[in-house]
């Protein structure tokens, strides 16, 4: 191909790449936009905190926040010493027997996989029937904690393995012992990497909602514990956006609100990997 | 033995049984960990095998229609909505996906580059009700306008592919990001154009990566419900033209479990595990090609 | 020229020469006793040292060429040989007539009376206090008294407490390349350990903080048994009572010459050790 004819195949590339990505571009941003248009005149302390009402037509998302949260509280509480506690099998119990690693990798591999309705599925059978639990936030949080040990556990052990040899030398040389090197030494350097984990699977469960349709409910009250039916806010903007007419205003505003929570999560997360590389950097 | 060196034995003997504490705790962690997936297959069979034993695998099939309250349990209708609806998404999402990077990394100036990394990264977190609520309000109507009833498969398709974009875009950009300087320096030590240079040497070194990355969203893709549940119409048919509303599998499952019993139920069930099965199948085909990609890097 | 006084042995490969080790004096009280040492990496022989003897309160530098097998030897002494995947080690090595390489042998108790330091400084990312107070709590001491004691001595004999007695809660990361170094050296005293062992302590330092940890190291005989590997053979001279050449010879690592530090850099009994001696004096 001559000089030429490459050149003027390079220009059109360029004007068609720019013309695609500008429009998509254009198409993306305006959609963020609409919905900052929409829903950020009703986002307002007292929507944030008060009850709904009318079937969420109006009134606020406060029972819905507190129900949210709760799920996640359950979900890290038990996805993290899970997650941590197999990522520190992997790394230091499980070094030289190939199988066995391929084995708990293979099998988380799937779980990453699974679709998150597959995973609603799972929950009612597992958590709502056969331990009892019911529709509830337990259910819901389990569920969701099922979901995320894949991610908790390859960033923990990616933290875990990162740690450099020479500490690791430095361990051994010194004869302390398993425990005492994990909680006092490696943990404690891992720590950052780990959160960045964490913060990150708390960004997919706020955004799951087919998971916990058939696990933690639809009652949009106040939970007074954690075996009552809680709403998740992603829940709450498909009831708000299928099942109630007039619900937009507001589905837009909770839309908002969690777009709001996962920005913040996004950016404490990216703090957080700055830390971890100015720590090894002095490392 | 003085007391200190009493204190001195047991807590050698301490950390002794500290350590045996620690590691019956951490495989019994990654025990419990690596057993969840074989629970979900197993569980998921449990309550499939009702409806397998009442009716036979053809029925599946070759049924008049889905009516499972009247026995009838023809699936085909909503597994045709999910590849259709797939297909359309990925066929869609990768070409702009991959134009979309190839743009940020290579063509746009420094800041447009750095705008859109961050607009793709944030897009690619907003949660999958939110595009389905941006499907309902902006994108329904609008092809109502062109022909009702606006909910449809197309609605369906290109609210998924919207969605599927900002991942592709991430993967194939972190792929680009992947070749070595020496490459690139060495074909602008050639005096290869821009175009040249990505054709003949980026595409090559990073097809395979790309390749896999697409193939794990398609799982995403097969799996994803909410979405789509709220812009396909949800019509049991299988769907004639791009306007026809639909159902796909997983929007099946979605909107009728809450009130199937019986066999209804277990068949619900059983497709919630054939979709298990093909999604688990494309994601040992990822890691495999990206295993293979690997090796020749 | 060296090459022409290694003849190429023809045959299975044998240990070196009996005559070329002068006869071990069987009186003097003796911390490390290696009756005889192979070590296999994947299956090949790599290392075949026997009848080194390490004087109880001495130094002793291991010195030879890269590749020799002398941080090799040296790992086996605290069993750090265990962490290298297929590497397997064969023979006895005798501290306090225990046999180190036994598989009975406790490996934790090992490696407290036997103390490494490592080419680049490792203090751990913690407080100057913690790197040393850890060590103790692991090992059971648990009076605060005692390690704050203990971690002074420590400290002193590295010559770090005047440096650092101010800031021992500040991070051991933001002290020098040499006072790490030294950091490293307490650490691994603070044990009060028998042995304790350097794999090229210097090396990664500057000329002035390596004399300095030098010097500490001399500071340290008498009370401590020590084993330097070193490949600066100046080193050597200035900080050793004995010395132990390791050369290659048919692609394996053997023990050519040991003996007192004099004899060995003026009388040295040996062809290779001349050789070597010379090649880095000429």
């Amino acid at each position: 191909m001559s000089i030429e004819r490459s050149r003027i195949t390079d220009a059109a590339v360029a004007i068609f790449l720019w013309v695609v990505s500008s429009a998509i571009l254009l198409l993306v941003v305006s959609l963020l936009f609409n919905i900052l248009w929409h829903g950020l005149p009703h986002v307002s302390w007292s929507f944030l905190v008060d009850t709904p009402q009318e079937a969420g037509r109006s009134g606020g998302i406060g029972p819905i926040l507190v129900s949210s949260v709760l799920i996640l509280t359950v979900c890290v509480a038990f996805a993290v010493p899970l997650g941590v506690g197999t990522a520190a099998f992997l790394t230091e119990y499980c070094k030289f027997s190939q199988r066995t690693n391929r084995g708990i990798q293979g099998s988380l591999d799937i779980l990453s996989g699974v679709p998150s309705i597959v995973f609603g599925l799972f929950g009612n059978i597992f958590f709502c029937k056969i331990l009892g639990l019911g529709f509830s936030i337990l259910s819901g949080g389990l569920t969701l904690a099922c979901m995320v040990l894949p991610v908790i556990v390859r960033t923990s052990e990616m933290s875990l393995r990162g740690v450099s040899p020479e500490i690791r030398q430095a361990i051994e040389s010194l004869g302390l012992s398993k425990s005492g090197a994990l909680f006092h030494i490696l943990l404690p350097i891992a720590v950052p990497g780990i959160t960045a984990g964490v913060i990150l699977s708390v960004g997919r469960s706020l955004a799951e909602a087919a998971a916990l349709i058939f696990t933690s409910g639809y009652v949009d009250r106040m939970p007074s514990s954690l075996s009552d039916s809680g709403r998740a806010l992603a829940i709450h903007i498909y009831d708000l956006s299928m099942n109630v007419p007039g619900g937009d205003k507001n589905a837009y505003a909770s839309a908002v609100v969690l777009i709001a929570l996962l920005l913040a999560m996004s950016t404490l997360t990216r703090i957080l990997v700055r830390i971890t590389f100015q720590r090894t950097r002095i490392c | 033995m003085s007391a200190w060196e009493h204190r001195k034995v047991f807590a050698v003997v301490h950390t002794r049984s500290r350590d045996q504490w620690l590691s019956f705790l951490l495989s019994g962690a990654a025990l419990v960990a690596s057993s969840f997936s074989i629970l979900i297959f197993i569980f998921l069979l449990l309550e499939s095998w009702p409806v397998l034993r009442a009716t036979s695998v053809g029925s599946f099939f070759f049924d008049e229609s889905w009516h499972p309250t009247e026995g009838l349990f023809n699936l085909v209708p909503m597994i045709a909505g999910t590849i259709l609806v797939v297909f359309g998404a990925v066929a869609l999402a990768t070409p702009l996906g991959i134009c979309l990077a190839v743009f940020q990394q290579f063509y746009a100036p420094c800041a447009m580059g750095v705008f859109m990394r961050l607009t793709m990264e944030l897009l690619a977190g907003i949660p999958s009700v939110v595009y389905g609520l941006l499907g309902i309000v902006v994108l329904v109507p609008l092809i109502n306008q062109l022909q009702s009833p606006g909910a449809s498969l197309l609605a369906a398709m290109l609210t998924l592919a919207l969605m599927i974009l900002p991942m592709v875009v991430v993967i194939v950009e972190a792929d680009f990001q992947k070749i070595p300087r020496p490459y690139l320096l060495g074909a602008e030590a050639l005096g290869f154009t821009r175009w040249t240079t990505i054709k003949s040497i980026i595409f090559p070194a990073t097809s395979g990566g790309i390749f896999a990355g697409i193939i794990l969203q398609t799982g995403r893709a097969v799996g994803e419900t909410m979405a789509v549940m709220m812009v396909c119409g949800n019509i049991v048919q299988v769907p004639n033209s791009l306007f026809d509303p639909m159902r796909t599998l997983s929007a099946n499952i979605a909107l009728e479990m809450a009130y199937a019993t019986g066999n209804h139920r277990s068949a619900l069930f059983l497709s919630g595990l054939i979709l298990m099965t093909f999604v688990t199948l494309l994601v040992f085909v990822a890691g495999y090609l990206q295993r293979i990609y690997r090796r020749v890097d | 020229m060296l090459s022409e006084l290694v003849s190429p042995e023809v045959g299975p490969k044998i240990a070196p020469d009996p005559m070329r080790i002068p006869p071990a004096d069987l009186s003097i009280p003796c911390a490390i006793d290696i009756k005889e040492l192979r070590l296999f990496y994947d299956g090949r022989q790599a290392v075949n040292c026997s009848g080194l003897r390490v004087e109880k309160g001495s130094v002793m530098a291991l010195v030879g060429p890269s590749g020799c097998g002398k941080s090799s030897i040296l790992s086996c002494i605290n069993r750090m040989s265990d962490l290298v995947p297929n590497c397997r080690v064969e023979g006895q090595i005798l501290i306090d007539k225990i046999d180190v390489l036994d598989k009975k042998t406790n490996v934790k108790s090992l490696r407290k009376r036997v103390g490494m330091v490592f080419q680049r400084p490792n203090p751990f990312p913690k407080s100057i206090r913690e790197n040393l107070a850890l060590p103790l709590r692991e090992h059971g001491i648990r009076n605060r008294a005692m390690i704050e004691e203990k971690i002074e001595r420590a400290l002193r004999d590295v010559g770090l407490w005047n440096e650092v007695y101010v800031r021992l809660d500040s991070p051991a990361m933001l002290l020098s390349g040499g006072q790490q170094q030294r950091l490293c050296i307490a650490r691994a005293i603070v044990l009060e350990p028998e042995i304790i062992l350097l794999d090229e302590p210097c090396s990664a330092l500057d000329p002035i903080s390596a004399s300095v940890v030098e010097e500490f190291i001399v500071g340290l005989k008498g009370r401590y048994t020590i084993v330097v590997v070193t490949h600066n053979l100046a080193q050597a001279r200035r900080i050793a009572d004995s010395v132990s050449v390791c050369w290659v010879e048919n692609d394996c690592g053997c023990l050519v010459e040991s003996g007192d530090v004099n004899q060995i850099f003026s009388k040295p009994l040996c062809k290779i050790t001349q050789s070597y001696i010379q090649g880095l004096r000429g």
